[in-house]
């Protein structure tokens, strides 16, 4: 199957979503407007895949969450990096340094 | 072999979130002039199947390892021995992989997570059985025999087989459960009797069937005749012996129209066969989980459900 490709695609949506979560608390529709605005509308996901990315980030423990009320008054799921979830994308963001550096002197040797 | 728990109340939540997901994104494209029909279908489109979403979401949420769930039992076992009213029943789902086909948001909708309407809820749980690679497979009737076998942490368990049959053109939803379905879930008749262990006796035997309230009322008018009639499944008659009370919809996503005792299975589906084959891999969902391999388990103590539903070990 094509499972080393889906962990990847996985792992990036994770540090995404670590990495927008450090502006604050956040819902799963936030997070997913924030990826349009970001990005420019370049990253193309489907909006559903970011749900089960928040549920591993809580597993793992990097981000908490809690119900709470929207701007628009109704009550939605709101999701907070944890502590360790900040040491955690510092880690993984170092982590994707060094892989694209790697492979930008693989790409551009010779 | 590993096994996974799985806790419902954690599935409410998840339903409320993707709804007010798809309520926003809706809003927003109705305020820019696409009509309420067009709006949910672009919604929808964009969010990507409710359904696999919903299944991702609640495997990435899982506790893994079946380490964590040996002592997890053990600790239990300890407790219920203290506390014997408390009793832990084992749900394993043997499937036949039939891929229900239905429109994700309509079957997400229908799932709404009432605490479950049968005796005890919370004391129910879930095994899901999961292959080498960490996707969700279906169980052999011995494996099933096995895990419950000599189990100390779970007093009953039952397994269940689905399938779809037609009648008239229309899809009939059924469910082929073990002798002690009923009787575990303390479920009641609203007319007739419900399935006894002497249904499920051996293959082939028992072909009697037990409607559910809905179904009575849909396909039946309540008609409280029904019990006796014969009804053709699969070119094979089946006696109505009851039908259950209003208000119990099985424990699935789908809500069954028919229970019948196991042991009916293979005269049902061309590609069954419950009692004593140990088939652990002819049959996978088609469903696949997200099949997240993590060993080690997250710093939340808590396992699945994040209500705050603690575990009921009466410890």
């Amino acid at each position: 199957m094509g499972d080393a490709k889906t962990d990847l695609l996985q792992g990036t949506l994770d540090l995404i979503v670590l990495r927008l979560l450090r502006g604050g608390p956040a819902n799963g529709w936030d997070i997913t407007q924030s990826i349009q605005v970001v990005s420019k509308g370049a990253l193309e996901i489907n909006y559903g895949s970011v749900y089960p990315a928040l549920r591993r980030l809580e597993a793992q423990g990097f981000v908490k969450a809690e119900w709470g009320t929207s701007d628009n008054n109704r009550r939605a799921r709101y999701y907070e990096l944890t502590a360790a979830g900040r040491k955690q994308l510092a880690t993984e963001r170092e982590a994707w340094e060094r892989f694209s550096a790697a492979l930008g002197l693989i790409l551009d040797a010779g | 072999m590993r096994a996974l728990v799985r806790r419902r109340a954690h599935d409410a939540e998840l339903t409320d979130e993707i709804r007010y997901h798809l309520e926003r994104d809706v809003e927003r494209r109705i305020a820019r002039g696409e009509s309420s029909a067009e709006a949910w279908s672009s919604a929808r489109r964009q969010f990507g199947n409710v359904t696999v979403v919903a299944e991702e979401a609640r495997a990435a949420a899982r506790v893994e390892a079946i380490e964590q769930l040996i002592q997890d039992t053990r600790y239990a076992a300890r407790g219920f021995r203290r506390a014997p009213r408390f009793a832990l029943t084992v749900i394993l789902t043997i499937g036949l992989g039939l891929g229900l086909v239905t429109s994700a948001f309509t079957i997400f909708d229908a799932y709404v997570l009432r605490l479950l309407n049968v005796r005890d809820p919370r004391s129910l749980f879930e095994m899901q059985m999961h292959d080498k690679w960490g996707r969700e497979r279906n169980a052999s009737w011995n494996e099933y025999q096995a895990l419950t076998r000599a189990n100390p942490a779970f007093s009953e368990s039952f397994a269940s087989i689905w399938i779809i049959a037609r009648r008239d053109g229309e899809p009939v939803m059924l469910q082929a459960v073990t002798g002690g379905f009923f009787r575990m879930l303390g479920v009641s008749p609203a007319l007739g009797r419900l399935l006894e262990p002497g249904d499920a006796s051996a293959p082939g035997s028992g072909p009697v069937l037990v409607l559910s309230h809905r179904a009575w009322l849909a396909k039946f008018g309540g008609d409280s005749s029904v019990v006796g009639k014969t009804l053709r499944l699969r070119d094979r008659s089946y006696e109505v012996v009851g039908v259950a009370r209003e208000g119990f919809d099985g424990l699935g996503e789908t809500p069954p129209d028919v229970w019948v005792p196991i042991s009916m299975a293979a005269a049902l589906d061309d590609r069954a066969a419950a009692s004593g084959a140990d088939d652990p891999n002819a049959e996978d969902r088609r469903k696949i989980g997200a099949g997240d391999d993590r060993r080690e388990r997250g710093a939340r103590p808590e396992r699945v459900g994040n209500s705050g539903d603690g575990r009921s070990t009466g410890a």
